[in-house]
């Protein structure tokens, strides 16, 4: 096991490299620059390059490259040339957001799409359902979201349309705020679960019925079990462990969701922020985005390795 | 392939075929003031948009950029994942260990966060889309592939060939390669699907291409009118989920019996 860890862990360093890498050969080949930016519209001549000169921005790309890797083996992730602060503070005020917003979706996808797929699972019946998952999977997740929106927030106003908190409230004290931001929270979690549940309620389905169709099932059926026990209580837990390592690969679909959902409920998490840094030319913020992003993905990926070895007992035994 | 697929495959062709065929080939002309906000009705079966163009004509020109992105994304991802999958597993262990770790990299990378980011430095172009996707979603098949040729490699037929003195380029082309449809096709309808919808992601970030009219574009300007014109995201909307909805099952339909 913990030989496993090691291997997998010595292995996400050369993905964290690549991922980051191609965020800078992206960010620095595109067209237009930070100084650009920074210099705005009606600088004074020279100003540009002197901002280029002054941030270290007019070496060549090569000595750059070399400089921020070595910073990189240092932990630090730079310096953001739009907000003027580290990265490193930048991506901690944001990473919570993110983070509750993508944890609250998939388990909320993963609850209600393996119940629904394991009820959906017969012979004949389920072809609705099938059809209303893969509508779901289709329809583009801000148009989800905003229907929400449109349903929950402005015809039966139950719940805020966007933002954190609500701005022209007093203080709050820590239950209050807690509240507060959970109001705030429930339409996007809902909206990016929904996004995913189809996803996962399909697999399941997919799964199950090929495991309904095993011996033991039969066996079990004619010793007189319940349909209900049948599926949840013996097929679904030999079923449901190929599907954690799938659920796993669904990581960075949830990230791309989490970017889309904070667009529409203007959150400040770490998609906004990766977006418009992008079109500031931020170089140094996007770059450390992508290093993030590329390093939940393989921590959940490493965390659905683990559990299913542990959930396992013959490849508990085995390592 | 079998004939339920192909029922499929001949439905969504067809309908695309219709849909090109009814759409102008520049842009679509604008009626007077007093028709925008049209709804469906029998001039136009699609309503018409906030400038008052027909809504069934735009989602009709969509159709090219929105099947183009699924197309070439799928066409790159499927290349790149079938080649890397029989080369891992016909050829030499190194081989093989080099791009199964290569493939792990590239399953990790946070694809669609890449897409915006590329969209966002070098301007909104739909085949930026198609081939950032392409290029970063083919580790799915991939291992599907190396897998199935690992199984494959261990029947009598595959083993017959091998004595019979067959190189490993051969061995791919006749013996695996044919038998991979089954196992690639769910996979590839994953792709070709989550190209569009990245497609339709990207036009609402605003980061879309301002030349081509796609499914996703339409969904996005038709977005604030949510609540007053239902028929402006509507039939985009049920357009791709058409789309995605017929490819699934087709692919499902090659996957179950071949």
């Amino acid at each position: 096991m913990r030989r496993l860890l090691l291997r997998r862990l010595l292995l996400a360093l050369p993905t964290l490299l690549v991922a980051a890498t191609i965020a800078f050969v992206l960010a620095h080949l595109a067209p237009g620059s930070p100084a650009a930016a920074l210099g705005g519209d009606f600088g004074a001549p020279g100003l540009v390059e002197e901002i280029a000169r002054i941030q270290g921005l007019d070496r060549p790309l090569a000595v750059i490259y070399a400089e921020w890797l070595l910073r990189l083996a240092h932990g630090d992730l730079g310096f953001s040339f739009r907000a003027q602060a580290p990265v490193a503070e930048l991506i901690r005020d944001r990473l919570g957001v993110t983070l509750v917003l993508g944890v609250s979706a998939i388990l909320l996808a993963m609850l209600f799409g393996i119940v629904l797929g394991t009820v959906s699972a017969t012979r004949s019946g389920g072809r609705v359902a099938v059809a209303a998952f893969a509508v779901l999977q289709a329809v583009p997740v801000y148009l989800i979201a905003q229907l929400l929106v449109l349903v929950f927030a402005v015809w039966l106003g139950l719940l805020p349309i966007q933002g954190l908190e609500d701005p022209r409230a007093t203080p709050l004290g820590l239950s209050a705020l807690l509240a507060e931001r959970a109001r705030h929270l429930a339409l996007p979690i809902v909206a990016l679960g929904l996004g995913q549940l189809g996803f996962v309620a399909l697999l399941t389905r997919a799964r199950l019925r090929e495991e309904l169709c095993r011996l033991y099932v039969t066996t079990a059926r004619a010793h007189g079990a319940r349909e209900a026990a049948l599926r949840f209580r013996h097929a679904l837990p030999n079923a449901l462990l190929p599907l954690l390592a799938l659920f796993g690969s669904r990581v960075g679909a949830l990230v791309g969701g989490a970017l889309v959902i904070e667009t529409v409920f203007a959150l400040p998490g770490l998609g906004r922020l990766a977006v418009t840094a992008a079109v500031a030319r931020d170089q140094p913020t996007v770059i450390g985005v992508v290093l993030v992003a590329a390093l939940v993905i393989v921590l959940a990926n490493l965390a659905v390795d683990v559990l299913q070895i542990w959930l396992d007992p013959r490849q508990r035994e085995a390592a | 392939m079998n004939r339920v697929a192909l029922a499929y495959l001949l439905g969504l062709g067809g309908l695309l075929a219709m849909m090109v065929a009814i759409a102008p080939t520049g842009g679509i002309q604008a009626l007077p003031m007093s028709r925008a906000f049209l709804p469906p009705g029998a001039a136009h079966p699609f309503g018409t948009d906030d400038l008052g163009r027909d809504m069934l004509l735009a989602v009709a020109q969509g159709a090219r950029t929105s099947l183009l992105v699924g197309l070439v994304a799928l066409g790159l991802g499927g290349g790149i994942g079938v080649a890397a999958g029989l080369a891992a597993g016909l050829g030499p262990v190194v081989l093989d260990e080099a791009l199964m770790r290569t493939t792990d990299v590239v399953a990790s990378l946070p694809t669609l966060l890449i897409a915006v980011l590329a969209a966002a430095f070098f301007g909104g172009s739909a085949m930026l889309v198609a081939l950032v996707l392409g290029l970063t979603r083919w580790p799915v098949i991939a291992r599907l592939v190396r897998a199935e040729t690992l199984t494959l490699r261990r029947l009598p037929f595959f083993r017959a060939a091998v004595a019979l003195g067959c190189g490993p380029l051969r061995l791919g082309r006749r013996h695996v390669l044919p038998q991979l449809a089954a196992v690639v096709a769910p996979a590839a309808g994953v792709i070709f699907g989550g190209a569009i919808l990245a497609e339709a992601t990207l036009a609402f970030l605003g980061l879309g291409d301002p030349e081509l009219t796609s499914w996703g574009r339409l969904i996005a300007a038709g977005y604030p009118f949510l609540d007053d014109a239902w028929w402006m995201w509507a039939f985009p909307v049920a357009a791709i989920c058409l789309t995605t909805a017929l490819v699934a099952l087709a692919s499902d339909a090659i996957g179950r019996s071949d």
